[in-house]
């Protein structure tokens, strides 16, 4: 049986601010804010960007301060992004039994930095080569052990189940431009299909963190006149009769997609999470209706 | 799932072996891959041991396709990609003009920094001081084009989109560890429900150069037994130490059984179902009790429905790891409750190593060859089971069983797993 | 989308403006951008005893320097008027970089809007007394100097410009009030688009800062009478405005094909994609209050750029401050947008701090348009202390914005029931 899906909880983190309300404004109003791109970015051809909020903004929203160690922007986007849409549901936590609401996320290139290596690099080096003697016996010394694992593209869902204690069917969708789309695509599919009671599912991407820019730059993803920026957006869908049933009003569908265009002038080019934003503040701008 | 599901080919660039018959005969003896590394001199690391994918020929061993994109770009795992994936569509018989698969579901791992990416993206633009000179990289660096997609991780999967003319679904999954069991059970949902009929799935990866080596070492998961590689990757035994780094790609073609009846293909397996879950406890220790990898059995079983009692054979996930196994077991007791004691659960690892996001690709296919020759694969090494690790594990020499239903398990660094359940096709 | 599909698109290579905020464009876009007011008290309107004395005054332009060599004869063809045309027109063919003698004379042509030249009320009145006094009509008015017939013709500037630019091609003189540059703009860009022409020098200029015309829209009403603010006089979209401020000054762009821009290393400083009019059909000196005619003029010009509302970023409105314009003006607005996700975009109105250039305010505008899709600031709308609850739009009162614009309208409604939009797009895309 193929039960109907609604989308009841929307959550945006993006340079317009947090939540997506703050996204729609900015869009109606034109409203572009840019920053300097966080990280040394002489040389490259762009400057600035659509940065997120400040990340002392965001810490409200995490359960442990030390966690951000942990985390990629991508993955700390996404943890917000969950939780504001957890929140616009009404949903209290742990109001859904932890085993039956489902995490599909889309994200981007791998944000492992290059510079990170570079204390360890520099000790390990002989004319210009890489000296793995070197490597073994000082380099290592200089990684980071948690490097590696911090930037594995599927820690943006870990960190999202471990904060919300959700445990349902689950998928990382990576390394196509559509990542964020299939992620909504196959939650949508779960929860219709009664495999789980809901999903989580969206899009995290950032252009503007050194790894990001470089990547989405050197792949020909950021002409001059588009910014980079950053972004996470992710929806809640519940099957309409749970909707009804705790008396919960779903969005809309949106009548008009919003123009990409205009969502990239306003945040910045946000990679995957480009398509989870327009479906987001489309939803939102649609309104909520009568279950 | 709705209309089933089959599987009419495979093909493996494995540790075992890079073609069927060679991968099945190492497998179902007990042999195991592990030796010094080969790839690179590894003398300082902590851990010199690996089983490695033996000497390969690319170019000839995938006549036909224009493997230009690949040059230069020291994709190991993505030429290892291509080895399985040639052989699984020959095998399926989908390399004829005209026919082909519909859909590209793979999963895959991260893109390990090369040395050479080091020598031309780091070391030219390091200071005096030993720090990164960003201003010099961002004037220097766009020309170096040659590491352009390499930190993309769909990019096996756009070339062999390209390569086959694949314009239906196309997904990359990322689930660490269970990626590859990830990106089969898409396959197999979108078949299910309709999207496509020939889906070309699985998983790959190889993390066995410097710093994918070095990443291993520091979190500490390796087995450091570099005297006797053979005997280093010893699931459910008591002293086992971590795991063998394995590198490697598995394919499989996953079929809806109408298309494969209507073109009159041999069906070889049936994908019954598969279940994913969340650990939501920690980003690198499983749950204690396995709570995640209950539920993602649990799932499988649902979704293949089919209750723990039809099941003859678990193929781990069994890595070798002081806490992965015992933790596994746990999880597998309270699924299979008493069948537990009559189920036989084996860890093919200890032959293979751990082939990270093509893990569960290749253990797919080792489900395969148990289902096809009626022959439980062993965990080899088991010396001492773990008391911990209580369960016919299959130590040491395979045997041979009745096996109509079989599930492989896999779990991933994050806390996300895959369980996949397999039936022999034969009603 | 229509403009690309018929092949040939038209790029903005030059501008060029005098306006009450300054002698070029530089200036102006500064001025706009700080909240400036360029409306001041005019002490010789005062001591003339007129009720309302303040307006937009553009600097005085230096006539001599326009006119170098040969052309030295046409000084006497030149007024106050003819000047900061030229001037403007000059600046833009210098920002352009247009060689004399380069390119094919007869693919470039010039379109203007302005209005007839009015006769000079001193001269005029003396002569008219002496004819009072003496009865002799003829002889007296056969004194005033014969040339004064062709100062008043419409299309003077663009003769005079033809010749100084050695323009052969099209020619156009739009005289429709206030849509006169703004069409001018429009007819340019169709020439080009259509392929009637390479280049055209547009623009327009307009001197309503003086007797005639302050004593004609105040008869009409249609003035600000607030004498002891003029700066606040000017207030689009507030609700309590009261008309709108004279002003005069000078617009001109270089609109070019964009294949020949780019073939001789041209800057494109924006591209023109899209133009419509429309005729009110209604009354000669209101405009219809559901906004129906200037709600065609925008639907026209989205059509022929081959664009959704949603797309536009900004509207440069015509909002004259007048109680009828601004919120007809509004609903017009309003209906366009039925219907789109977002509602209608960031609009504000440049003469909240130039005044009304009249048939000059179109071109003015365009280049405002210009040099906010270039740098990505939409100028604000200044003096809205309370938004008028009939208008309901964003008008920008806070001030200058950073914003996401890449596509940006611009419309000139005029005296007469005419209405032209305009549709911009920053180049490169």
């Amino acid at each position: 049986m193929i039960r109907d899906v609604r989308v009841t909880g929307l959550g945006v983190v993006a340079a317009s601010g947090t939540g997506v309300a703050a996204l729609a404004a900015a869009l109606a109003g034109r409203v572009a804010p840019r920053a300097p791109l966080p990280f040394p970015a002489a040389g490259f051809p762009h400057q600035q960007g659509g940065v997120g909020p400040a990340r002392s903004e965001l810490l409200g929203l995490l359960t442990r301060r030390k966690d951000l160690k942990l985390m990629t922007p991508d993955a700390l986007l996404a943890l917000a992004a969950g939780v504001l849409a957890w929140r616009d549901a009404g949903l209290a936590e742990g109001s859904l039994p932890d085993e039956e609401v489902g995490l599909f996320l889309g994200v981007g290139a791998e944000k492992g930095e290059i510079p990170d290596l570079a204390p360890a690099v520099a000790l390990s080096t002989t004319d210009g080569e890489l000296d793995l003697e070197l490597l073994t016996s000082r380099g290592l010394d200089r990684i980071n052990p948690l490097g590696a694992l911090k930037t594995l593209p599927n820690m943006a869902l870990a960190h999202l189940a471990i904060r919300l204690q959700v445990r349902g069917p689950c998928g990382t969708f990576c390394g196509s431009p559509d990542a964020g789309e299939q992620a909504i695509a196959e939650a949508h599919a779960a929860v219709a299909r009664g495999e789980c009671q809901a999903a989580l599912a969206g899009g995290s991407d950032c252009l503007v963190s050194m790894a990001g820019y470089v990547q989405a730059w050197r792949g020909g993803d950021l002409p001059a006149t588009v910014d980079p920026g950053e972004a996470a957006a992710i929806l809640l869908l519940e099957p309409a009769a749970a909707v009804r049933a705790r008396g919960g009003r779903p969005y809309a569908s949106p009548p008009v997609p919003v123009s990409r265009d205009l969502l990239e002038g306003t945040v910045g080019r946000c990679g995957v999470a480009s398509g989870p934003l327009a479906l987001a503040v489309g939803h939102f701008l649609a309104g909520r209706q009568d279950p | 799932m709705s209309g089933r599901v089959v599987i009419t080919g495979w093909g493996v660039a494995s540790p075992l072996g890079n073609d069927r018959a060679t991968f099945a005969h190492a497998l179902l003896n007990g042999q195991s891959a592990g030796a010094p590394i080969r790839g690179f001199d590894a003398r300082g690391f902590a851990c010199r041991i690996a089983a490695e994918v033996p000497a390969y020929d690319l170019a000839a061993s995938c006549p036909g396709w224009d493997l230009t994109a690949l040059v230069g770009t020291g994709d190991r795992k993505a030429e290892l990609g291509l080895l399985a994936a040639h052989q699984a569509l020959a095998h399926a018989g989908l390399l004829e003009p005209g026919t082909g698969p519909d859909a590209i579901s793979l999963g895959t791992g991260l893109s390990s920094v090369l040395v050479a990416e080091v020598e031309a993206e780091l070391i030219p633009f390091l200071r005096e001081d030993g720090e990164f000179d960003h201003e010099a990289f961002a004037r220097g660096a766009l020309p170096a084009r040659r590491f352009l997609h390499r930190h993309l991780p769909g990019r096996t999967t756009a070339l062999l989109a390209q390569l086959l003319g694949v314009t239906g679904p196309r997904a990359t999954s990322f689930a660490a560890c269970a990626a590859g069991a990830h990106a089969i059970a898409l396959a197999g949902r979108w078949i299910a429900r309709g999207e496509a009929e020939r889906v070309l799935a699985g998983g790959l990866d190889s993390m066995i150069n410097p710093f994918g080596l070095a990443s291993l070492q520091l979190l500490g998961t390796l087995t450091t037994r570099n005297d006797r590689p053979a005997a280093a990757s010893r699931p459910f035994d008591r002293d086992r130490d971590g795991f063998l780094l394995g590198e490697g790609a598995a394919m499989l073609v996953v079929e809806s059984a109408a298309s494969a009846q209507a073109r009159g293909a041999p069906i070889l397996a049936e994908l019954l179902g598969s279940g994913s879950s969340l650990d939501a406890w920690h980003v690198t220790a499983p749950h204690p009790d396995g709570r995640g990898a209950v539920l993602a059995m649990r799932r499988a079983l649902a979704d293949a429905g089919r209750s723990p009692a039809d099941v003859d054979y678990v193929n781990a996930h069994g890595t070798a790891t002081p806490l992965n196994d015992p933790v596994e077991i746990t999880a597998f007791r309270e699924v299979f409750g008493p069948h537990a004691d009559r189920c036989p659960i084996s860890s093919t690892k200890s032959m293979h190593g751990h082939l990270i996001a093509a893990a569960g690709a290749l253990e797919a296919c080792a489900v395969l060859v148990a289902l096809q020759h009626q022959w439980l694969p062993p965990t080899i090494n088991v010396a001492h089971l773990d008391p911990a690790c209580a369960a016919d594990v299959v130590p040491n020499v395979g045997r041979a069983a009745r096996l109509e239903v079989a599930l492989s398990n896999s779990f991933g660094f994050g806390g996300q797993n895959g369980c996949l359940v397999f039936g022999t096709g034969q009603d | 989308m229509l403009s690309t599909q018929r092949g040939r698109r038209v790029v903005v290579t030059g501008m060029g403006a005098i306006t009450p905020l300054g002698r070029d464009v530089a200036s102006l876009w500064e001025g706009l951008l700080a909240g400036r007011s360029g409306v001041t008290t005019l002490a010789a309107l005062t001591e003339a005893g007129f009720s309302t004395d303040f307006g937009g005054l553009s600097p005085e332009v230096e006539i001599d320097e326009l006119l170098a060599g040969e052309h030295r004869r046409l000084r006497k063809y030149v007024g106050r008027k003819e000047a900061l045309a030229l001037a403007a027109a000059a600046q833009a063919v210098r920002q352009a970089n247009l060689a004399p003698g380069a390119g094919r004379p007869e693919r470039f042509g010039v379109t203007i809007g302005t209005e007839a030249g009015r006769p000079e009320l001193p001269e005029v009145a003396a002569a008219f007394l002496r004819h009072l006094d003496k009865g002799d009509p003829l002889e007296d008015y056969l004194a005033l100097d014969p040339l004064s017939l062709l100062r008043g013709t419409p299309n003077l500037i663009q003769g005079l410009l033809a010749i100084l630019h050695d323009a052969r091609g099209p020619g156009l003189t739009v005289s429709t009030a206030c849509t006169s540059s703004g069409q001018a703009v429009g007819e340019a860009f169709l020439k080009i688009r259509d392929g009637l022409a390479d280049v055209m020098l547009t623009g327009g200029a307009d001197l309503l800062v003086e007797p005639f015309m302050l004593t004609g829209f105040t008869l009409l009403g249609a003035l600000s009478t607030r004498r002891d603010r003029p700066q606040q006089a000017s207030r689009p979209f507030d609700k309590d405005r009261d008309g709108f401020v004279l002003a005069d000054g000078a617009g001109f762009l270089v609109l070019e094909e964009l294949r020949r821009a780019e073939a001789r290393g041209a800057r494109p400083l924006a591209e023109v994609i899209g133009y419509g009019s429309s005729l009110n059909a209604y009354r000669i000196t209101d405009s219809p209050p559901d906004g129906a005619g200037a709600l065609e003029a925008m639907q026209a010009a989205l059509a022929s750029a081959g664009i959704l509302p949603q797309d536009v970023d900004y509207i440069n409105a015509h909002g004259t401050s007048t109680k009828m314009n601004d919120p007809a003006e509004a609903r017009a607005i309003h209906r366009l947008y039925a219907g789109s996700p977002l509602g209608p975009p960031p609009v504000s109105s440049a003469k909240s701090q130039l005044g009304h250039l009249v048939a000059a305010c179109g071109s003015v505008e365009a280049i405002v348009c210009a040099r906010a899709l270039a740098t990505g600031l939409l100028p604000p709308t200044i003096n809205v202390t309370e938004l008028d609850p009939e208008v309901d739009l964003d008008v920008l009162a806070e001030g200058p914005r950073p914003g996401a614009i890449r596509i940006a309208l611009s419309n000139s409604f005029g005296f007469g029931g005419s209405n032209a939009s305009l549709v911009l797009r920053r180049f490169p895309r």
